[in-house]
């Protein structure tokens, strides 16, 4: 795989209104391959859409460099970089036609007629929008609109199509039909996709691999399923799925393995140690649904035993909230059995943790 | 549902009667007497005449000499043709600087903007007399000689104004995420303005001429100071004319006028509905 975007060291900030800098951007680093489907997400405010302004050229760096395939951006204007992008409200031009706003790129680079008429067509056909062209873009739904913006910022093939929250104006089923559709055209295209969401879902399903963006850094940058099993600091592992975090201590390492001290006590043992030393202060990652109520023949864990003090029925699962003491309230997502007394409020109850659903994150501050 | 006969809805509906009332049948009296053929008191009717009509226009009437007020129709031609050269040529400039000054303050940011803004805004609200004056002292002290060019100056000044405020109400309706969509599928700033800036605000800059043409053509106490001697306008020709009494050619001449502008605007408005 080779790079088509390198950003190296971007740093960027802005003069806060009430004085004082706004620092979106802090020295981020990052190398993105041919025809990657990559996803910024981030909590608003986090950098993420400055990051993708600079990219398509609406906002100079203050230090760092930009490179498409190699080449350095520096402060070439947006209209001389190739790249695309789909805004988040479309922006697409109210006076012209359908068939009009997807043609915008190629007429402005003066390609010929023919040319053009076929490859409007083209895209138009891509995007089920063929009997379209000639309408006004008041006369489209949103799902049309979005579509048109698609076509219009692929017919000049970019090398990297960039992607400002475009789903985010929506309804949910629209949106799902949509991370699929994009998902397949970027398929089709071979083209590198940069994403911006604050939607968590929609980054896990889509992308390739996601920057965790936070505070103008990139808190991590991993694959959809490695970021969710393993985030690598407290910030990643709160923002992305539900989690139980509890405070612990590393107590006893053995290789791969160590036993972790609960802050009541409990001693979870055999967990992955990763770099850990021993004696380090960790945060304990325990997922909501990585809990189970009955360990099944073969598989061990260790058991944390508390009082049910909510239970919610959500169909397949109970939702439960766990309270013991010396640990902060523990959420657990358990199938609903047919002895559903069990998790009525005030009954007390073992949770087993699989080893393998437990995750350690070096405690903030600590020494690792 | 029956309704009942309740004082406030009967007085406010009275209310608004006579508002309208009070606007309006003046207007209304002037094109009325501009069909009467009483040619020495218009206040009264004397049956219906086109002869003040045919009297603008220079056609043979059936009215004696001494009831023929209009001294040339030569004299109101030229009156008519300078105010429409000076509307034309003014429309164009401010339209033109309007427009620019209207793109500057909403796209960039720079230094004393909201001063800059607030000048814009300084020539609508002042005394027209008072820019009157100051710009014919302004035209003698730098050797302007009075006419047609010193007119269309002055107009220029204020109606700039104008356009600019109209213009600016389009562009803050304007999403700016337009135009860097634009630079983003390789547009250049020029191919920009053409291709998208330009179409969007096209309502506000056709707005904002026809109200500079309007207000150019109605122009009397700015033009009044700062007309030459053979540039007298349409306007200052019928102050000329009232000064020597109401005459009834003074309705259809009003008339007239009042016509123009009302499709003027009508097409306007049409305009603004239609893109919007």
């Amino acid at each position: 795989m080779t790079a088509v975007l390198k950003i190296e060291s971007a740093s960027k900030s802005f003069d806060a209104p009430e004085g004082g800098k706004i620092h979106a951007l802090k020295d981020v680093s990052l190398t993105i391959a041919h025809n990657e489907f990559l996803t910024l997400l981030g909590p608003s405010g986090c950098g993420k859409t400055t990051m993708l302004r600079a990219v398509s050229g609406f906002e100079d760096l203050d230090a760092g460099e930009i490179y498409i395939e190699g080449e350095a951006m520096g402060s070439r204007p947006a209209h001389k970089r190739p790249v695309n992008t789909v805004f988040q409200r479309y922006a697409l031009f109210p006076h012209l036609s359908v068939a009009r706003n997807v043609s915008y790129s190629l007429e402005v680079a003066g390609v010929d007629k023919a040319e053009i008429r076929k490859r409007v067509g083209d895209m138009l056909d891509m995007v089920g929008l063929t009997a379209f062209g000639e309408r006004r873009i008041g006369q489209l739904s949103g799902g049309q609109q979005q579509r048109v913006a698609l076509a219009r910022s692929l017919v000049a093939r970019p090398k990297v199509l960039l992607l400002d929250e475009p789903l985010s104006a929506l309804d949910k089923n629209l949106r799902h039909k949509m991370q699929e559709e994009l998902k397949g055209l970027q398929h089709e295209l071979g083209i590198t996709f940069i994403f911006v969401t604050h939607d968590q879902e929609e980054a896990l399903v889509m992308s390739d691999r996601i920057a965790v963006l936070e505070g103008g850094k990139i808190q991590q940058l991993d694959a959809p399923e490695a970021l969710y099993r393993y985030p690598k600091n407290e910030f990643v592992a709160r923002f992305i799925g539900e989690s139980n975090l509890l405070p612990g201590k590393v107590v006893a390492t053995s290789g791969e393995a160590c036993d972790v001290q609960l802050s009541d006590d409990t001693v979870l043992q055999g967990c992955r140690r990763g770099d850990l030393a021993e004696g380090t202060n960790v945060k304990v990652l325990i997922r909501p649904e990585s809990v189970v109520a009955a360990l099944s023949e073969g598989t061990s864990g260790q058991a944390i035993s508390g009082t049910i003090s909510e239970s919610y029925f959500i169909g397949t699962d109970y939702q439960l909230v766990v309270r013991r003491d010396g640990l902060p309230p523990f959420r657990a997502t358990v199938r609903a059995h047919t002895d559903a007394s069990r998790f009525a409020a005030g009954e007390p109850i073992d949770l087993f943790v699989p080893h393998d659903g437990v995750h350690l994150i070096a405690a903030e501050g600590a020494a690792a | 549902m029956k309704t009942r006969f309740r004082p406030g809805s009967f007085f406010l509906s009275a209310y608004g009667w006579l508002f309208l009332t009070f606007i309006y049948v003046p207007i209304l009296l002037i094109v009325v007497f501009s069909f009467n053929a009483n040619p020495v008191n218009m206040m009264i009717w004397d049956g219906f005449t086109l002869d003040w009509y045919r009297t603008i226009f220079g056609f043979p009437t059936t009215l004696n000499e001494q009831t023929l007020y209009v001294e040339s129709t030569a004299q109101l031609y030229s009156a008519v043709l300078n105010s429409l050269t000076v509307a034309f040529l003014t429309t164009l400039v401010s339209t033109i600087f309007g427009t620019a000054v209207a793109l500057a303050v909403a796209r960039f940011r720079f230094r004393l903007k909201s001063f800059y803004r607030a000048l814009m805004f300084m020539p609508m609200i002042m005394p027209d007399i008072i820019l009157g004056i100051a710009l014919l002292i302004f035209f003698v002290s730098f050797g302007f000689s009075l006419g047609l060019q010193t007119i269309v100056i002055g107009h220029t000044t204020f109606l700039c104004s104008y356009v600019f405020v109209v213009v600016s109400a389009r562009l803050a309706d304007m999403d700016e995420s337009l135009e860097e969509a634009s630079a983003d599928l390789g547009a250049d700033g020029w191919t920009t303005f053409r291709r998208v800036t330009l179409p969007m605000i096209a309502p506000g800059v056709i707005g904002g001429a026809m109200l500079a043409f309007i207000i150019s053509m109605d122009d009397l106490v700015i033009t009044y100071f700062i007309s030459g001697v053979d540039s007298t306008t349409l306007p200052v020709h019928i102050y000329g004319m009232l000064r020597r009494g109401i005459k009834p050619e003074i309705n259809a001449i009003a008339t007239i006028m009042l016509l123009s502008s009302f499709v003027i605007a009508s097409i306007g408005l049409y305009l603004r509905a239609r893109k919007k």
